[in-house]
């Protein structure tokens, strides 16, 4: 495996795709924040409040410092996990379309060579991918507002972002599974995109038919978790059910996805 | 005499179509073999038998003296294509499989580049390189490492004459220096009488056919004669 490693890594250093995903997704954080700075100067309260639809905290609004401008950007992160199910698969693709896999094949390495190889990659791409979006969102908030930050908060934001950081790997592992199992990438795209987007939708829209104003299946949705947790005041419990999450939803594709690539016919 | 490869009684089939049925092949160190053979003649399917690709159904298989799954290491090939990279240059293509397979000794990079005639754009992104370049590189991948047995499956497809004459070149030479026992399937013999040793003509998953480079001469008296001969003796074996 290290020789996988060691080889993984020039591949992903030179990786426009990876660079392309790093630049898009810093920008979008920092345009998200520009965009939010200056609806705050033209928006007044009435309108936030109504916005908001009942009982909107205004504070929240009036007192933001860059670390709640990174967590608030984190929370709003369905792009983040297209951009990654995008990069992740069409990079799996292309190896297959090349016939890579059958080639390092052809010299003896076994599928879970590969196939672990595949995940190493994932997690670097997911985290290096996420860490850019934090960055744009942290600098360009400290940029738009910086305000008062203590210890605390400091602590709060490393957590959340440790945290959040194993939901999105975790989330690279789906990708990956899916990615290397199903032939054609297209509708591997295709179906990262349904799971990201979809999926979501549907868990919203059950978990708001039966629990109302509770948060019960979101919790459990990976790609929901990651929205509803990226926040600085995380409790014990919530930490749990993220790091739960990262183990369920990770592991338990990477298991999948293996078992499934060990016994289908070397393409 | 050790043979590179063995294959012995060798059968495979797809979904219960057979695509090889009871095939023998040896190869000797800097022999260079050629397997001809018209589509579905079962010469893909016979090379990733040898690399240990895919398994056969039935019969044996050696490389180097062992099973393929535990020498394929020393098995360079080049199938269906350059498995290459274009958004990386030459030079990091083969830095990026040298790390893989565990040689990226700098020096045996340069040399390998210098073989197949790349130092030069070792620089430039696969991207721009046109096909018969993306070939060569192809085969200094396949290269890397210490390989006994080089395995070509249409190494000649999208080439311009200029490069499959470079190409030949750079087989007989890697065949005659460095004592490599090479295999390679073309279905377009006048391509392969310039560079073979032997023959091994295959139709339906079947040999049908084996003879010497001599051997067709002697009932040839140019290329084309020889080339008319091949196809006489994969025709009339129906």
């Amino acid at each position: 495996m290290k020789n996988f490693i060691r080889a993984s890594n020039i591949k992903l250093l030179k990786s426009s795709a990876v660079r392309i995903g790093c630049v898009v997704l810093f920008a979008i954080a920092s345009l998200g924040n520009l965009i939010f700075y200056g609806a705050l100067k033209i928006l007044t309260g009435d309108i936030i409040e109504k916005a908001g639809g009942y009982d909107t905290d205004m504070d929240a609004f009036r007192d933001i410092n860059m670390l709640d401008a990174g967590a608030i950007a984190l929370s709003l992160m369905q792009v983040l996990s297209l951009v990654i199910a995008i990069v992740v698969t069409v990079h799996i693709a292309n190896e297959k379309r090349n016939g890579v896999y059958s080639f390092i094949s052809a010299r003896g390495y076994s599928r879970f060579h590969i196939y672990a190889d595949k995940l190493y990659e994932s997690t670097i791409m997911s985290f290096v991918m996420y860490l850019s979006y934090t960055a744009g969102a942290v600098l360009s908030g400290a940029f738009f507002w910086h305000g008062d930050i203590t210890g605390e908060m400091i602590l709060g934001f490393i957590i959340m972002f440790i945290t959040v950081a194993l939901l999105y790997i975790a989330a690279g592992y789906i990708f990956t599974a899916i990615a290397i199992n199903i032939k054609s990438g297209g509708a591997a795209i295709a179906i990262n995109i349904v799971i990201v987007v979809i999926f979501s939708a549907l868990v919203t829209i059950v978990d708001k038919s039966l629990w109302e104003d509770k948060i019960v299946l979101r919790s459990w949705w990976l790609f929901s978790a990651i929205e509803q947790y990226a926040y600085l005041e995380m409790t014990i419990k919530e930490i749990f059910i993220v790091l739960a999450n990262a183990v369920i939803y990770g592991l338990g594709a990477a298991f999948a996805g293996g078992k499934i690539y060990a016994k289908s016919e070397m393409k | 005499m050790d043979f590179l490869v063995e294959v012995k009684n060798v059968t495979k089939a797809y979904k219960n179509v057979s695509v090889l049925n009871d095939v023998n092949l040896k190869l000797s160190a800097g022999e260079v073999l050629g397997l001809v053979g018209g589509n579905g003649a079962g010469k893909t399917t016979l090379i990733r038998l040898i690399t240990g690709m895919t398994k056969q159904d039935s019969g044996e298989i050696k490389l180097l003296g062992d099973s393929p799954a535990n020498t394929a290491i020393h098995a360079g090939s080049l199938i269906e294509g350059p498995c290459v990279y274009g958004y990386m240059t030459a030079y990091d293509n083969l830095r990026y499989y040298g790390s893989l397979f565990g040689y990226c000794d700098k020096d045996r990079l340069k040399e390998l580049l210098n073989i197949v005639g790349l130092w030069e754009e070792r620089n430039k992104k696969v991207r721009h390189f046109s096909t018969g370049m993306k070939q060569r590189l192809g085969i200094a991948i396949a290269l890397l490492g210490e390989i006994r047995v080089l395995l070509l499956d249409e190494p000649y497809n999208g080439l311009d004459a200029d490069g499959v004459s470079e190409l030949e070149g750079l087989i007989r030479e890697i065949a005659d220096k460095e004592k490599v026992g090479v295999i390679i399937t073309s279905h377009i013999i006048s391509e392969l009488l310039k560079v073979c040793d032997r023959y091994m003509l295959m139709k339906a998953g079947t040999v049908v056919s084996e003879f010497t480079h001599e051997e067709v001469y002697e009932h040839a008296g140019d290329a084309a004669e020889a080339e008319a001969y091949i196809i006489s003796r994969l025709g009339g074996a129906d």
